[in-house]
């Protein structure tokens, strides 16, 4: 007698995949049946993304559900050109992750965390490009960073990753700031041009920039 | 504005691979991301640098989440309807329909912006530990149908609190171990809810959109365990909200049993006379 009514809720009525854009148009106008399907189609890769720079289950979980709720508030907010639905709502959860690893590095500085008495937490979301990074696939991707030179892969997984800093890399990896700088430049452009995508001469060249 | 330096076109070019990278400090993020919101000058490497960061994170291998996040997912956006906090979630002054959020986004030429802000504060509270899919489909019936209410109306705010703390006492009692959970619903639709029988047989229910109850009238909730005969679990009186949350005692607590509400013409009844009001069978216990 109320599975009708958990139904509606519960899945998607329509027979054909709604595509992102409608999803997220749906989200923005409070369709908890669009959060559904959106979670249903990225949540493992979020929550992939997360546990992997958190290096935690249950952090990775809270990291998940804060991105989620964040498109579910700002969905509104989401800009077309700018990017797919589906790398905007990885960047949130990438920003996302990288700042609860930050908050939770420097233990001293902050109160004993507990439910009940945290202090009010935001997401700020990221900015957002990645015109193509929606039609790269993940081996091609893992190819490009594996072609890179150790120490670029490096710097780059510590920041992008391991959400450390720059003058925290620099120690991790007992290198002056610039080389840090230069490495993380080269990698980028690296990838770029693993990826077949075009790099401009002023990519190439860096500005102020230590020995690589 | 003032707490972080102004940086040089060349300065910001420089550590755009640290910013879209996120290895700058906050300060200095925050200075770059001012200087590219504000710069004639164009940054074509932002986004050439900024897309290619990005592009990491399709190799990173997706992992399934564990099945009780998306339920607490949804259990917090419906909190966050219910709370208004949602943008989406203006009800017209007759309830009957949701007007379209407003387009938020008049800076659509530029590459970089100050990026908004979310409070987080009241997601955190709508969060509950182990709360079962279940648990977060009754939630979200009990928060749309009252969404459908006129909130602008302190009456209809006061009911839909008195109704989301029922639904959160006996959510919290369904996130413990071997308690189970019945969403409740009438035939018609008026009436729904959920009740939760916990482990020591503590048994909270929350419905709304009863009938009033009147002179010595009552609704009585009743457990029914396969083909054994109805056994009544506590009595309770409706007012003019419609709405009943109580905390009765259960002798059952299996999976698969069914919690049926009757209204019956007075108290203490031992086999049901009356109209079955709301009924729903109990899932399997939480973990």
């Amino acid at each position: 007698m109320s599975d009708a009514r958990l139904d509606r809720a519960a899945v998607s009525g329509a027979p054909a995949a709604p595509g992102d854009e409608e999803l997220l148009a749906g989200l923005a106008a409070g369709r908890l049946e669009a959060l559904d399907a959106l979670y249903e189609r990225y949540a493992s890769m979020a929550y992939g993304i997360a546990r992997r720079i958190t290096g935690d289950d249950g952090l990775a979980e809270d990291v998940v559900q804060d991105a989620f709720l964040g498109a579910w508030r700002s969905a509104g907010r989401y800009v077309p050109g700018r990017g797919s639905v589906k790398t905007w709502l990885l960047a949130i959860v990438h920003h996302r992750a990288i700042d609860v690893v930050r908050r939770r590095r420097p233990v001293a500085e902050l109160p004993e965390e507990s439910e009940g008495a945290r202090t009010p937490e935001r997401l700020t979301l990221p900015d957002v490009w990645g015109e193509v990074s929606g039609r790269l696939d993940a081996a091609l991707v893992t190819r490009a960073l594996d072609a890179l030179p150790g120490p670029q892969r490096e710097v780059v997984e510590l920041a992008y990753f391991g959400g450390l800093s720059q003058t925290e890399i620099a120690e991790r990896v007992g290198v002056p700031l610039g080389t840090v700088k230069s490495r993380v430049r080269l990698a980028l452009v690296g990838l770029r041009r693993e990826l077949g995508l075009t790099v401009s001469p002023t990519l190439e060249a860096g500005i102020g920039e230590g020995p690589p | 504005m003032t707490a972080h330096p102004t940086l040089l076109c060349d300065e910001a070019r420089d550590l755009v691979p640290l910013y879209v990278t996120g290895a700058l400090d906050d300060d200095e993020a925050a200075a770059v991301r001012e200087h590219l919101a504000h710069c004639p000058e164009p940054h074509p490497e932002l986004l050439d640098l900024g897309e290619t960061a990005t592009a990491l994170l399709e190799a990173v291998e997706p992992v399934a989440p564990p099945p009780a996040l998306k339920g607490r997912l949804l259990a917090a956006a419906a909190a966050d309807l219910a709370s208004g906090a949602h943008p989406g979630a203006q009800w017209s002054a007759d309830g009957s329909s949701m007007r379209a959020p407003e387009s938020s986004a008049p800076d659509a030429p530029i590459s970089a912006v100050s990026p908004p802000v979310i409070d987080l504060a009241s997601e955190r509270a709508a969060r509950r530990p182990r709360v079962a899919w279940l648990v977060a489909v009754a939630a979200v019936i009990g928060v749309i149908a009252l969404g459908a209410a006129n909130l602008g109306l302190r009456r209809d705010l006061d009911q839909a609190q008195a109704y989301r703390q029922g639904v959160d006492q006996a959510l919290t009692l369904a996130g413990q171990p071997g308690s189970v959970t019945a969403l409740l619903a009438g035939d018609d639709g008026a009436a729904s809810g959920l009740a939760v029988i916990g482990a020591d047989g503590t048994t909270r229910i929350a419905v709304r959109g009863l009938a009033p109850t009147s002179g010595s009238q009552v609704y009585t909730a009743w457990a029914i365990e396969g083909d054994a005969a109805p056994v009544a679990l506590g009595d309770f009186t409706v007012t003019s909200d419609g709405l009943a949350t109580a905390t009765v005692t259960s002798p059952t607590a299996t999976p698969g049993a069914v919690v049926a509400l009757t209204l019956e013409p007075v108290a203490g009844a031992t086999a049901p006379a009356g109209p079955v009001v709301a009924a729903g069978t109990t899932g399997e216990p939480a973990g």
